[in-house]
């Protein structure tokens, strides 16, 4: 599903976050990025969503070079992958608006798009926020909002950075067991955390990230090293 | 594109321009402002220039007949006059008139009028032209006509007249095409602050799978809603205005004639309403492509 091979990534010229990276994650998996601040999580997420390119290396998305896409096939590739961005990136409209955009702009009706925009919104647990605006939800509330939007298409790949940054245990577990659902519905998932608690107790494959290079790739695997426990 | 399409693009932009109320109330205000004054400067010139027709209408051009030509020479002569193009109106003044009002104008020379003996003056017409520019080719053809023996005109006034209409017009357009490029770059400007400001969300939209296609479409609405919307509160004050003007200018001197008769206020209107959503069109065109070419080389 995605693939990358030698992917280097410079910020500045000779700032460098990834070091010739090789990283397979197949369909329907559920993986954990971690490592420390400015490690280059939400590098390699936005590679995949093609917001950004290596400077070297390559990136298969379904056996295509990320590289090669144009304008249209990129905003293609992004109605197939949901994202939760850490800084939310969530327009200023009310929540059914910011859920329902992504489904207006594939030109769904107006019926269909009520009736999916409902269940999202229940499943998220924000129906009593429908009609709010971003800055009248808390940072809990607004990431329920982007995880809502992420998964509204029911997209193939969902890429989370940090979906529980902001929020309490209870509300932490929620977000993992739909994350977890989504994956169970067929869409591969790719989380980028700090969160220790979450990432023992769910025991899905842990890619930890240090000084540019994967220093570990593990199934079931916990936050730390497994000796340190 | 389908209706749904089109609703619901016409649903972005209003979503945008109330987000942007203060901006899109500027790039409103900066469109019908700068469309009142096109319009004011082009009712200007138009104006000028149909007074100036005006006064061309009233140069005469005066054909003296043959001192002996009979009355049915006479009517000759006004069958011919009748075939020539170009003439607006002509008057037949008999010798007799004629001397009556020359001797009216003389009545404190009395001398000079006595002096003469009988009546010296020849029967002729005063002819008024459509238009001054024809009037060395009409005069030649008057000329030509049995019975005419001389045709006079203020041949030193046509030539200022026609120097000044041609400076006159020079001055106009370059005024009014100065006035359309600034209007134009204004409008550009301020969309493109707009648009500035809403990098970030153009950013969202495309990170959430939005085409660059989709992006504009919304954007050339919601610079077709500023560009109808502007135009048309321009139409609305101008046409107050120019009505207000007019009444006043008539209560004032009313020997100068209808003010604005040169274009009537409904082509006006379509013209300013033409150019101002052509205007808020083009504008966010311009904005929107730089800022999505910006976005794209990140
Ligand atoms: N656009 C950019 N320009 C310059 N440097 C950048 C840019 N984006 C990221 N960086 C740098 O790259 C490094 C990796 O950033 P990244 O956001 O991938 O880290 P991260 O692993 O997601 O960290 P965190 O856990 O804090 O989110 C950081 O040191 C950051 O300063
Ligand atoms: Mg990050």
């Amino acid at each position: 599903m995605i693939r990358l091979r030698n992917v280097s990534k410079t910020y500045n010229k000779h700032f460098l976050v990834l070091n010739r990276i090789n990283l397979h994650i197949s369909k329907d998996e559920f993986a954990f990025l971690v490592g420390p601040t400015g490690a280059g999580k939400t590098t390699i997420l936005k590679l995949i969503l093609r917001e950004d390119l290596p400077d070297s290396g390559t990136i298969y998305i379904d056996k295509v070079n990320t590289r090669d896409f144009r304008e249209a096939q990129i905003a293609k590739l992004r109605k197939n992958i949901g994202v939760i961005f850490q800084d939310f990136k969530i327009l200023n409209r009310t929540v059914y608006e910011n859920l329902a955009f992504v489904l207006k702009i594939q030109g769904e009706k107006k019926q269909a798009i009520k009736e999916k925009v409902d269940y999202v919104v229940n499943l998220v647990g924000l129906e009593k926020k429908i009609h709010c605006y971003p800055y009248q939800l808390s940072g809990g509330e607004q990431q329920k909002a982007c995880l809502g939007r992420a998964i509204i298409n029911k997209p193939l790949i969902l890429l989370a950075d940090e979906p529980t940054g902001n929020l309490d245990p209870d509300s932490s577990w929620e977000i993992m067991q739909i994350l977890n659902k989504i994956n169970m519905s067929n869409t591969t998932v790719i989380v980028a955390t700090h969160d220790k608690t979450i990432v023992d107790l769910m025991r899905k494959r842990v890619v930890a990230i240090h000084g540019g290079n994967i220093i570990r790739d593990q199934q079931l695997g916990r936050y730390h090293e497994p000796e340190s426990y | 594109m389908n209706l749904r399409v089109i609703k619901f693009f016409f649903g972005e932009a209003l979503i945008s321009l109330r987000q942007n109320m203060v901006m899109s109330i500027i790039s409103v205000m900066t469109i019908s402002i700068s469309l009142i004054l096109l319009a004011t400067f082009m009712m200007l010139f138009i104006d000028m220039n149909s007074a100036l027709g005006n006064v061309s209408r009233n140069l005469n051009v005066v054909a003296y007949l043959d001192k002996d030509i009979t009355s049915v020479g006479i009517s000759k002569v006004e069958e011919q006059l009748a075939s020539i193009g170009g003439i607006h109106s002509f008057t037949f003044v008999s010798k007799d008139d004629a001397w009556q009002r020359l001797k009216s104008k003389f009545r404190y020379q009395e001398d000079i009028v006595t002096l003469v003996v009988g009546n010296p003056l020849p029967d002729s017409y005063i002819i008024r032209l459509n238009k001054i520019d024809d009037i060395e080719k009409i005069t030649r053809d008057l000329g030509l006509i049995d019975g005419v023996k001389d045709v006079r005109f203020g041949r030193s006034m046509v030539t200022k007249l026609r120097k000044f209409v041609q400076i006159f017009n020079i001055v106009a357009i370059s005024v009014v095409g100065f006035l359309l490029l600034a209007t134009f770059l204004i409008t550009i400007n301020t969309i493109n602050l707009t648009i500035l400001s809403k990098r970030s969300e153009v950013q969202i939209m495309k990170l959430v799978g939005a085409t660059n296609s989709f992006i504009k479409w919304s954007f050339l609405i919601e610079g077709f809603i500023l560009g109808i919307v502007g135009s048309l509160l321009a139409t609305i004050i101008s046409s107050l205005l120019f009505h207000f003007v007019n009444v006043k200018i008539q209560d004032a001197f009313p020997f100068i004639g209808v003010f604005t008769q040169g274009l009537d206020l409904l082509t006006l209107d379509l013209i300013l309403l033409g150019l101002g959503t052509l205007i808020g069109v083009a504008g966010s065109f311009f904005s929107i492509h730089n800022l999505l070419r910006g976005i794209l080389k990140k």
